[in-house]
């Protein structure tokens, strides 16, 4: 009755269910939406619907008389829909004895077996023998499609999953179709291989044992896996991972969809490269007598460095402590570091490896350095300016959500000295010379101060400042040269005009020579031309690690409390406690600062050295004490990626025997220093962690749940929750 | 005096008896002079009937190969999660098993084993029987779990074990299929599946009609001479 549809749903009928769904919507969502299973191979949720495979047949009333592919069937109003009609069952018994004709007999030996959907269909739809009896098809395998991912021709069934993405999504050297008809295989490009970073995900989306890993060849059975969810910890994006363990060692990592973040994919690195986690672990306490790091209890060594340290404190003062953060430790770790430095003892040097930012807020929006779009947000861009920033290299999902932008009319300007992987896409991509970056924002700001549509009246402070930096930036311009320099202008003149443009630069970059101010300036530039605070736009720093937002957000920054608070003593940099004399005990936290030293060691006027991490690293072995910690696989707590999503990692291994998580050796020493804290759990310091920092106001272990919680700022009792 | 049709009284000077009583007295008569059924182990040993369930075997294929391609079949079918598996690629210097992959370790927990063989049910190529050891003695349970040098059977040897109990025997004019050491897997060459209990027929004539479509098995047979 038309009364009654006032909603703007679609109402149709599958197996005598009436289903109501979003108009636009496919017949095989909408029956999947109530819990009919049709089978199906070609059709893939993210992707366009092809219909190639013929399985996904139903019978549709009142269109023509063969069978649907409900894959590729818009739902319309009113539409009765059959799946288990006799000609439907016939068709997809029909269908899937033409698959098996050519299939090998290879299940015993395939990687697929227990998780393939040719096995799991022909179970439950299929025939129940066969009737060919003649030789199948044989092809060489298996064939190698680059050092990760082996191509078995003979058990493709020509879905066209893994070609369609890498046409449709990932857009690199990728699989695609050869031939035609009998003779269509699976392959690359003469003389190509399949290195692109996503190809991970053309193995996790094939249906049979085409396309498998190499990491993962032979290594077990999906049925002796264990799976937990959590999230990767290879690259600030912080994609929603599988971790799939068998007995005590991780196999792979599988995506798990998070819309808002990663869209279902997951890069090669996550998918991986988790050998830190497997090989190469520390398992006992170690402590440097006679020159030599030798194995120690953990009783040991907490009175050993209590004792130390209660020395230093009362031969030099607290000023002489110092405590380098991590970038990969879980929020609520961060959060007890830093207050095991400030408020058991009492030192403000704490700082952690970042880029370069003048102060814990952006001095023109009183924000903190951060995103102000989400990762879903670059879908709704119409220009994306990715300066001095590589996503294909350092956060690979990035990549594939610009791309995904691009295919619905985006224009992407790269501003870069280097050759990057979206280059071919670019509507301009202009080559600086190398650390021109910061003067690059600087031209753009000026050039987007002069555009006409731009009130510079109100930025009248920006304006001089550049004024007076008038001799660089001709000098610049000249270096650049006239091409660069007019790329720029327009660049600037483009993003004025803008209906969304989002403005990404990476955090490391501002720590090249002559790029100080680059944060500073990009921010400037997308609040002049009003990108800041719409749906579509937006500016922000590209962090390097998984916890590097988390780890600003908790404080470990020596001019900032948690939230970003200002303290009343200004602490040491990074760099300056790694250069000053004055620091005699210095507090290592899964960073690896020697790498960043002049020389092979670290300052020799440094008297005790604690480190404490995963692996023995390079500033390990300099150490006096190093503590075995877990790592991500192994403990739970609370991580927050590029956009300010809080997100949960969970347990899934146990923990390696000998190692503790960093949380507890943070307690133990504080209870060793004279502290008593009186945290059960992670969940206890999150629960701390959300009463006092606006950031994560009402967050909870369970609020987390599976998906995460993107969060703001919270100004104020009855700001928004986003 | 009544007497009902069970009770047979007799007069005795002690006591009375009743017939069920005899009847368990001459149970113990007739039984006095059979041979007894104990047999005094270790001096002589029972006779096992042909589908005992004992000790696990590992069996090769005439040719010396392995049978066993770690398909974790057996691991997946036990109830009592007895075996632990890991798989290795054959390379063409080392070359344990028929096809792609071999055990490179496999160890079976017999302290856990009920010996169900179900194991051996679940076995795609034959390789795992129980065959008639059931003396398994250790002085720790360490030695209790078997590794695969420990279960195979050792080179020169190549039998079907009790799966010829088990099942059907091939018929007369099957010859043993020989497993060939290419990579290509074909219907009369041992590929994890088709060898099955060296049940399948291996000859069979070739049906095709279509010539192209035998294009492949032509060119990879090196009966194809048309690039010439």
């Amino acid at each position: 009755m038309p009364e009654e549809q006032r909603d703007n749903l679609v109402h149709i009928t599958i197996d005598d269910i009436p289903v109501a769904v979003l108009p636009g919507t496919l017949v095989w969502q909408a029956a999947r939406q109530i819990g009919i299973e049709i089978p199906y191979y070609c059709y893939h949720p993210k992707m366009p619907p092809l219909g190639a495979c013929r399985m996904c047949f139903v019978e549709v009333e009142k269109m023509p008389k063969p069978p649907q592919t409900s894959c590729t069937t818009v739902v319309s109003e009113g539409m009765i829909v059959h799946t288990r009609t006799e000609r439907v069952l016939k068709a997809r018994r029909g269908v899937l004895e033409f698959l098996l004709i050519n299939h090998p007999l290879d299940c015993p030996i395939c990687d697929k077996g227990g998780e393939c959907d040719l096995q799991d269909f022909t179970l439950r739809h299929g025939p129940g023998g066969t009737r060919f009896d003649l030789f199948k098809r044989h092809f060489p395998k298996p064939v190698p499609m680059s050092n990760d991912i082996l191509l078995d021709r003979e058990r493709c069934i020509h879905c066209q999953r893994c070609t369609r993405f890498c046409a449709e999504i990932s857009m690199d050297n990728g699989l695609v179709m050869i031939n035609r008809g009998f003779r269509m295989e699976v392959g690359t490009a003469p003389n190509h291989v399949f290195d692109s970073i996503f190809s991970g995900n053309t193995v996790e989306i094939c249906p049979v044992g085409a396309l498998t890993a190499a990491t993962f060849r032979f290594k077990t059975r999906p049925w002796e896996l264990k799976h937990t969810p959590s999230v990767c910890n290879n690259c600030s994006v912080g994609c929603n991972a599988r971790i799939d363990v068998r007995v005590d060692r991780v196999t792979r990592l599988m995506s798990r969809t998070n819309d808002a973040i990663d869209d279902g994919w997951l890069c090669n690195r996550g998918r991986w490269e988790f050998g830190f986690v497997n090989e190469n672990r520390l398992r006992t306490p170690l402590i440097r007598r006679n020159g030599q790091l030798q194995p120690a209890g953990w009783d040991e060594a907490f009175l050993f460095i209590a004792r130390r340290l209660t020395e230093t404190l009362k031969t030099h003062g607290p000023q002489a402590i110092g405590g380098i953060g991590s970038t990969r430790i879980t929020n609520e770790e961060s959060y007890l570091f830093q207050k095991l430095l400030r408020d058991v003892l009492g030192t403000p040097n704490i700082d952690h490896h970042h880029g370069f930012f003048p102060g814990p807020r952006d001095p023109l929006t009183g924000r903190p350095w951060m995103m102000t779009n989400s990762i879903a947000d670059i879908e709704k861009a119409s220009h994306i300016a990715l300066i001095a920033a590589d996503p294909y290299q350092r956060q690979p999902i990035l990549d594939l959500r610009i791309k995904k932008a691009m295919r619905q009319g985006a224009h992407i300007y790269i501003v870069n000295a280097h050759k990057t992987e979206l280059d071919r896409f670019a509507a301009s991509k202009i080559t600086i010379p190398e650390n021109g970056a910061g003067m690059a924002a600087k031209l753009l700001l000026k050039a987007a101060l002069q555009n006409d549509k731009v009130d510079a009246s109100q930025y009248s402070d920006l304006y001089t400042q550049l004024q007076s930096q008038e001799k660089e930036l001709k000098e610049a311009e000249t270096t650049f040269g006239l091409e660069v320099a007019t790329q720029l202008q327009f660049l600037a003149n483009e993003i004025v005009g803008a209906k969304g443009a989002i403005i990404l630069y990476d955090e490391m970059a501002t720590l090249a020579p002559g790029c100080q101010n680059l944060a500073v300036d990009v921010q400037a530039l997308a609040v002049v031309t009003n990108n800041i605070d719409r749906p579509g736009a937006g500016v922000g720093p590209l962090f390097e690690d998984a916890n590097s937002l988390g780890a600003r957000d908790m404080g470990v920054l020596p001019d900032a409390l948690p939230s970003y608070q200002r303290v009343q003593e200004q602490g040491m940099s990074y760099s300056e406690m790694l250069s000053s004399s004055q620091i005699e005990a210095l507090y290592v936290v899964g960073a690896n600062p020697a790498r960043h030293v002049e020389g092979p060691e670290l300052l020799s006027t440094l008297e005790f050295l604690i480190v404490q991490d995963v692996t023995l690293t390079e500033t390990a072995q300099q150490a006096d004490v190093v503590l075995p910690a877990v790592t991500f696989a192994e403990k739970e707590g609370s991580m927050t990626n590029v956009d300010h999503h809080v997100q949960a990692i969970r347990r899934a291994l146990r923990p390696l025997p000998g190692a503790k998580a960093d949380w507890e050796i943070f307690v133990e020493l504080a209870k060793h220093l004279g502290h008593k804290w009186s945290y059960c759990g992670p969940q206890d310091v999150l629960r701390e962690i959300a009463q006092t920092n606006p950031f994560y106001a009402s967050l909870s272990w369970e609020t987390l749940g599976l998906q995460g919680v993107r969060t703001e700022e919270h100004i104020g009792e009855d700001a928004a929750h986003v | 005096m009544l007497s009902s049709e069970h009770a047979i009284v007799v007069y005795c000077k002690e006591y009375t008896m009743s017939f069920d009583i005899i009847k368990g007295m001459a149970t113990t008569l007739k039984n006095m002079g059979r041979k007894p059924s104990t047999v005094s182990f270790p001096e002589q040993e029972r006779e096992l009937p042909p589908r005992f369930r004992g000790r696990h075997v590992l069996h090769r294929y005439e040719n010396g190969l392995e049978r066993c391609v770690a398909c974790y079949l057996c691991a997946g079918a036990c109830p009592a999660d007895v075996i632990y598996i890991e798989a290795e690629e054959n390379t063409a210097e080392h070359r344990v098993s028929p096809g792609e992959r071999y055990a490179r370790v496999f160890d079976m927990n017999l302290l856990r084993c009920i010996f169900c063989g179900y194991c051996q049910a679940a076995c795609p190529t034959g390789a795992i029987t129980l065959e008639h050891e059931y003396k398994l003695v250790a002085f720790s349970p360490e030695e209790l779990i078997y590794h695969k040098e420990q279960l195979l059977e050792p080179l020169g040897q190549a039998t079907v074990g009790t799966n010829a109990d088990w099942y059907e025997p091939p018929p007369a004019d099957a010859a043993q299929p020989v497993p060939q050491e290419s990579h290509v897997f074909d219907g009369f060459e041992a590929t994890a599946a088709s060898v099955g209990m060296g049940d399948l027929p291996t000859e069979r004539p070739i049906l095709l009609a279509n010539e192209e479509q035998d294009e492949d098995r032509r060119k990879l047979a090196g009966e194809d001479d048309s690039h010439l």
